[in-house]
């Protein structure tokens, strides 16, 4: 018979005590005392058991502090993050370290003094100027204020408005970067006087001016203007009429809240300058005026759509086709709705394309998150036009959104968004040109902030200098 | 074995058990998502800490949830309403709340299914959510949907402005005018219904209503009451009461209050935390209302120089240099500001820099310095729908500096907004005198039929 675990007991007595199904009419057998080491193994068994009691709740309490609970998923932007682009570029900042929140609000890559070096202007809404930006021997870059401190200008452009053959320059003086429909705003023009700037005032008490642009309206020789006047709740299209003597005549256009760019060309390839105008802030359209000469428009819708969320934040003139008509290529990505901002799966760019006779189709052409400026070159140099994507309201809380974003033409103008970087972030104006002379167009891209992000996603004024072999 | 030892080995048993439990509870127990908080102030992060450490119940959720809202964190903020919905199915303000989460981040027939939701559970604010459902309608381009829904958000204003719109794009033109005509005269401040007039005006090419009309929509100063007028201020109200947007907000209060000292702690708190120039703007208030401008005049240039230099802080400096006997350097500063100041704000830019000229005795360039100032007077009055005042405040303008013209194109607009309009041609006529090429001038004397 095997011994139990406890010597001295054999099974029949183990079983005996065991046993509770002994009836009561049968006397219990005599107990038998157990052995001293059996008695002491006992002991053990039980103080084992009752350490175990004890210890497990400890055990289980310290355990569940460091069991991970399951985290709520959360649902992110399908539009912010897209693969790397195939092209290369060498990346750096031009001008003054970035600072404290920079806010530039319009870059141009221009050729101010006409000596074939381009350089770079730029409206600085932060320091209340427009400044220029030349390129040094040593790959610096010389930062030369233009004319005095201005009210946050909103763009610049080089223009010889009173004909004495230097270049000028014309400014949407917005007055404010934050919504207000207060009377800051002012058309400025800074005359160049032998290559020092010297500021007047063209228009004064009206609200935000968000752009002009330059061009001979009526036909008398001379530079109008045409002018944005974006403001809050009110705003306005008008078109200043050039009576000489730096003297102008402002003519409404069109009564609107939104109108925020202003992009003049012939559109209807009848010989004389129109306007096509941006009108974003809940109406979200595309007009055109149609110049009839002499100082008279005709106002036409050439797109509008029925999302008022749209975000419409650029308008530019390009013939992206390369078929002989200008077209216009609108990015949306505005996104302020009540404080804070969200990449919608609606913004992108859209390419209105000329049809002829100033109608326009529409196609939409990349679906990116918060989109605020676009610029148009061959930048694979393969014979067609790409496009580069400036991001202002991407999901810059999650790493790798695309602040610069390639648009790659297959040739029959297809695109799809290729990132070319994600910092800095905040981008909120774009030009393209060859800064370098290799013959390959190069990016420049401001930075306009509302956060403060961390100090590696700072920039304020920053290069992409196009390299000739592919990214790695 | 005995009674101890069965006992023992039952409640071993047992605790396994209860412990094996809690385990699947606690795998099974959602916490809440915490997005990455490095370019988050210490102050609010760990607010935000603090809140999701707490999350228990729905309520714990939702207020977590809000605050991401509020703070420009909208995944995990539809993250966190998603989940207090699930745990109270009952609740219709958490549906409604997570459909304006769903709204934010793009997804709309999801917003909608959670706006149809609370109206199924009878949310208080039915027509609201039938105007949001509307309005997502628009964004998604489904017009047809979009007309059903506001047709019944119960006649808010908003929605039947929405439905004129929606008439005007579908060719219903007199429909869509008269819609308008009767939300203009309900609403006499309202822009809104001006604007698509005038817009009906200019599509069938009606040059003397546009004109008409465009002068009602610049009179015209406020939006239509919406529902979101009502998200808007519980956003900003929780935004402006969360980490160190309060310490911000609650200093602003404690200076309201004259408790200086109080406010002061709280913006170097806020300071500490992270710099920003409107924090230290503020500071650079206080400490001069505390007499202390030498330490004003340290913060200010500190923010102009990292903050950039905009009018309103050059005026600040100059006055906190005058209250330090520095006249010189104030007058530099304000000459700096006057050169590039534009807008209402600089009223007392002009006024001080107007008075340090009349101090020095020189009136010649403090004169049409008074006037802009009377000049802005006048247009604020105007503004403020106070034409007898605004006539008043332009005329001591003109008075003195004769030729500002917009001056008198100003009053001009406040004798014709109190009907007076032969005093309204005169002074439109001496605008365009001065500048003849006041277009907003020329185009108020057409509308007189000058």
């Amino acid at each position: 018979m095997p011994e139990s675990a406890y010597s001295g007991i054999t099974p029949e007595r183990r079983s005996n005590r065991a046993s509770t199904n002994l009836p009561m009419s049968q006397p219990s057998p005599p107990a038998v005392p157990l052995p001293a080491q059996a008695r002491e193994r006992t002991s053990r068994l039980t103080w084992i058991l009752l350490a175990l009691a004890v210890l497990i709740p400890i055990g289980i309490a310290s355990g569940l502090r460091y069991l991970p609970a399951s985290s709520v998923p959360v649902i992110t932007s399908q539009v912010s993050h897209f693969p790397p682009a195939d092209l290369a570029f060498d990346q750096r900042e031009l001008g003054p370290t970035p600072g404290f929140r920079p806010r530039i609000t319009h870059v141009r890559i221009v050729d101010l003094n006409k000596d074939a070096q381009p350089e770079v202007l730029v409206c600085d809404a932060q320091r209340n100027r427009v400044f220029l930006y030349r390129p040094l021997p040593n790959s610096a870059w010389e930062e030369i204020p233009l004319g005095d401190e201005l009210n946050s200008p909103a763009a610049a452009t080089p223009v010889d408005l009173d004909g004495d053959g230097d270049l000028d320059l014309v400014v949407a003086g917005l007055g404010s970067v934050m919504p207000t429909d207060e009377t800051v705003g002012r058309v400025m023009w800074l005359e160049n006087t032998g290559g020092v700037f010297v500021n007047h005032i063209l228009l004064d008490d009206v609200r935000r001016v968000s752009d002009v642009q330059p061009a001979d309206l009526d036909g008398d020789g001379d530079i109008d203007l045409a002018v944005a006047v974006f403001g809050y709740h009110h705003g306005e299209i008008l078109w200043m009429e050039n009576k000489g003597g730096g003297r102008f005549r402002d003519h409404q256009l069109l009564a609107t809240q939104g109108p925020s760019h202003v992009p003049i060309a012939d559109f209807d390839g009848d010989g004389t300058p129109d306007i096509a105008a941006l009108v974003s802030q809940e109406h979200e359209e595309v007009w055109l005026f149609k110049n009839r000469g002499k100082g008279e428009f005709t106002p036409r819708m050439v797109y509008q759509t029925l999302n008022f969320d749209l975000g419409g934040a650029g308008l530019i003139t390009t013939d992206l086709d390369r078929d002989g008509n200008l077209d216009l290529l609108l990015v949306a990505g505005d996104n302020l709705e009540v404080n804070r901002h969200y990449p919608q799966p609606w913004h992108g760019c859209l390419w209105l394309k000329n049809v002829g006779g100033g109608q326009f189709d529409t196609h939409r052409i990349a679906t990116v998150g918060g989109v605020y400026a676009a610029a148009v070159a061959d930048f694979d140099v393969d014979g067609d036009n790409d496009v580069v994507l400036a991001c202002m309201f991407n999901d810059w809380h999650r790493a790798g959104a695309a602040s610069l974003v390639l648009l790659a033409n297959d040739g029959r103008q297809n695109f799809s968004p290729k990132t070319i970087a994600s910092r800095p972030i905040y981008l909120a104006t774009i030009t393209a040109g060859d800064l370098n002379g290799d013959g390959r167009p190069d990016v420049v891209a401001g930075s306009l902030y509302l956060d403060t992000p961390a100090p590696d996603r700072i920039g304020r004024l920053t290069a992409w200098l196009s390299r000739k072999e592919p990214a790695r | 074995m005995s009674r101890t030892r069965i006992l023992l080995v039952a409640v071993i048993v047992a605790e396994l058990c209860v412990g094996g439990l809690l385990a699947v509870r606690r795998l099974d127990k959602a916490s809440p998502p915490l997005p990455d908080f490095s370019e988050v102030d210490s102050v609010t992060a760990s607010e935000f800490r603090r809140l999701a450490a707490n999350c228990q119940t729905a309520d714990d959720w939702a207020t977590l949830g809000e605050t991401y809202l509020a703070t420009g964190f909208f995944p995990e903020a539809e993250a966190c309403l998603r989940h207090a919905s699930k745990l109270d199915t009952k609740s219709t303000e958490f549906a409604f709340k997570h459909a304006f989460a769903l709204e934010r981040i793009g997804r709309l027939d999801e917003a909608n299914a959670q706006y149809r939701s609370a109206i199924d559970r009878n949310h208080p604010r039915v027509a609201d959510c039938w105007y949001y459902i509307g309005r997502n309608h628009l964004r998604m381009e489904q017009p047809d949907l979009a007309l059903l829904a506001f047709g019944r958000a119960d006649g808010l204003p908003a929605a039947k402005y929405e439905l004129a719109l929606l008439a005007a794009r579908d060719g219903r033109t007199a429909r869509a005018d008269e819609v308008a005509a009767q939300l203009a005269s309900e609403f006499p401040n309202a822009y809104p219904p001006a604007s698509l007039r005038y817009r009906l005006a200019l599509t069938r090419n009606d040059r003397p209503a546009t004109e008409l009309l465009s002068d009602q929509f610049f009179r015209r100063r406020v939006p239509l009451p919406t529902p979101f007028d009502t998200e808007v201020q519980w956003v900003f109200g929780t935004a402006d009461g969360f980490g160190r947007a309060k310490l911000f907000r609650d200093a602003g209060r404690e200076a309201e209050a004259g408790r200086f000292v109080g406010s002061e702690e709280k913006l170097r708190s806020a300071l500490a935390a992270r710099w920003e120039p409107e924090v230290a703007d503020r500071l650079a208030d206080v400490v001069f209302t505390l007499r202390r401008p030498d330490e004003a005049v340290r913060s200010l240039t500190e923010v102009v120089e990292r903050g950039g230099p905009s009018f309103e802080r050059l005026w600040r400096l100059g006055q906190a240099y005058v209250a330090l006997d520095q006249a010189d350097k104030a007058l530099a500063v304000w000459e700096r500001a006057a050169r590039f100041a534009s807008g209402p704000r600089a009223r007392d830019l002009w006024h001080d820099l107007a008075s340090w000229y009349e101090n020095a005795k020189q009136p010649d360039k403090a004169k049409p310095l008074y006037a802009r100032a009377y000049l802005i007077d006048g247009t604020d009055a105007l503004t403020a729908g106070r034409p007898d005042d605004a006539v008043r405040a332009l005329k001591q303008a003109v008075e003195a500096d004769p030729q500002l013209a917009h001056a008198w194109f100003a009053l001009g607009e406040a004798h014709r907004f109190a009907s007076r309009t032969d005093d309204a041609r005169t002074a439109y006529n001496q605008c365009l005198k001065i500048n003849p090429d006041h277009g907003r001038a020329i185009r108020s004397l057409k509308l007189l039929g000058g």
